[in-house]
């Protein structure tokens, strides 16, 4: 950007410099003619006035000329400078534009790779997840069925134990009636003589197992 | 001497609550025959006995049956000592205690006490107690063992196989 700044005002400061230099030349022109106008005076006037004017003539000829080429120059160097500048603001623009094509492709390729690697990430995840939850559902079932079974058979020892507790309570109840009505009946049964044998077995029975010594 | 006076004491008596009564008794008698009526009072403080004939009844009987010479051998000196160790003799003697369903009549008593002594020994004693929960026969006790000869035990001892009689009749 400096650059076309400085291309712009390239004319003008060849125009500047063309016409300072014209300027100084024709000042030192003026002073030469001065002097001449000068000798001229001197040694003769006319012919020096002459001569002086055909010089100065002369000198304002060239100086006219040179100022016109200057001029053509400096028109020629602006127009050249200003497509100079065009070609390169042209170019400039092209190869921007080319750039920001580039970066733009560039850019849209890294978002589809982004889009793609979300895409890959979202469906790795959500298997992911399906997966576990499975694996979580399935482990729910196992020890959800381990503990109802454990649980089962739980109740079902203790029915057992209730069943044989109230089937022990029941033979017991048995035996008591059985001794109940024995001991009614023998009583009023048995004799004296045979209660007393029944004794007497027992003494012989302990005597035998040595219980009495 | 003491033995001698032991063997005559224990002769017709079988139990040990019934050695030491006789003693008792036999002690007052002498002890009224050696020093006089002071003792009286002590007679009179027993409770009767329940069979109406009241202790002295059935003592006299058998006092009465002692002899004389059984009487002779005490006197104002010893009768104190001997005694006291009649009493020491009769409470060392282990008895069987012999649980019965039924009360025993005081013949079958003596028949009981004979028989032990035919096979355990002479002075042997007994204790006889009432457990009408026994049914039939006894159950006994030596040495602070029990063991039980009842139809009670032997109920027990086929508690299973009655059970199982039970079962299937009422399966029937």
């Amino acid at each position: 950007m400096p650059n076309i700044t400085a291309l712009d005002n390239l004319p003008t400061l060849l125009f500047g410099i063309v016409s300072v230099t014209s300027l100084i030349l024709y000042l030192l022109e003026h002073r030469s003619n001065q002097e001449l106008v000068k000798r001229i005076e001197d040694t003769g006037f006319k012919k020096t006035e002459e001569k002086t004017s055909s010089l100065l003539r002369r000198a304002l000829d060239k100086a006219k000329k040179i100022i016109f080429r200057a001029q053509e120059e400096s028109i020629v160097l602006t127009s050249e400078s200003k497509s100079t500048l065009k070609r390169f603001e042209s170019e400039y623009e092209r190869q921007l534009s080319q750039e920001l094509s580039r970066a733009l492709d560039v850019f849209n390729k890294y978002l589809e790779e982004l889009k793609k690697q979300s895409k890959q990430a979202h469906l790795l995840s959500e298997e992911s997840i399906k997966t576990r939850s499975d694996e979580i559902f399935r482990q729910f079932e196992s020890n959800l069925s381990i503990a109802m079974d454990s649980e089962l058979a739980g109740v079902r020892a203790m029915i057992e134990d209730y069943k044989k507790q109230q089937l022990s309570l029941v033979e017991e109840n048995i035996i008591a009636m059985l001794e109940k009505t024995l001991s009614l009946v023998v009583g009023k049964k048995i004799s004296l003589g045979d209660q007393i044998d029944l004794v007497y077995e027992a003494l012989d029975k302990a005597k035998a197992e040595k219980f009495i010594m | 001497m003491v033995a001698d006076l032991l063997d005559q004491l224990l002769a017709n008596t079988y139990t040990q609550t019934e050695a030491l009564s006789r003693l008792r008794a036999l002690r007052d008698l002498i002890l009224v025959q050696l020093f006089g009526s002071k003792t009286k009072s002590t007679r009179a403080e027993r409770p009767p006995s329940p069979d109406g004939m009241g202790p002295t009844g059935q003592q006299t009987l058998w006092l009465t049956s002692l002899d004389k010479d059984f009487y002779s051998q005490f006197n104002r000196k010893n009768v104190y000592g001997l005694f006291d160790s009649l009493e020491r003799e009769i409470k060392k003697n282990k008895p069987l205690v012999i649980y019965l369903p039924f009360e025993l009549p005081e013949e079958s008593v003596t028949d009981l006490g004979q028989r032990l002594r035919k096979n355990f020994g002479k002075n042997f004693l007994a204790e006889i107690k009432i457990d009408p929960l026994l049914i039939a026969g006894c159950s006994l006790v030596w040495n602070g063992i029990y063991k039980d000869y009842s139809i009670r035990q032997k109920i027990t001892d086929n508690r299973e196989r009655i059970l199982a009689m039970i079962g299937e009749y009422i399966k029937k």
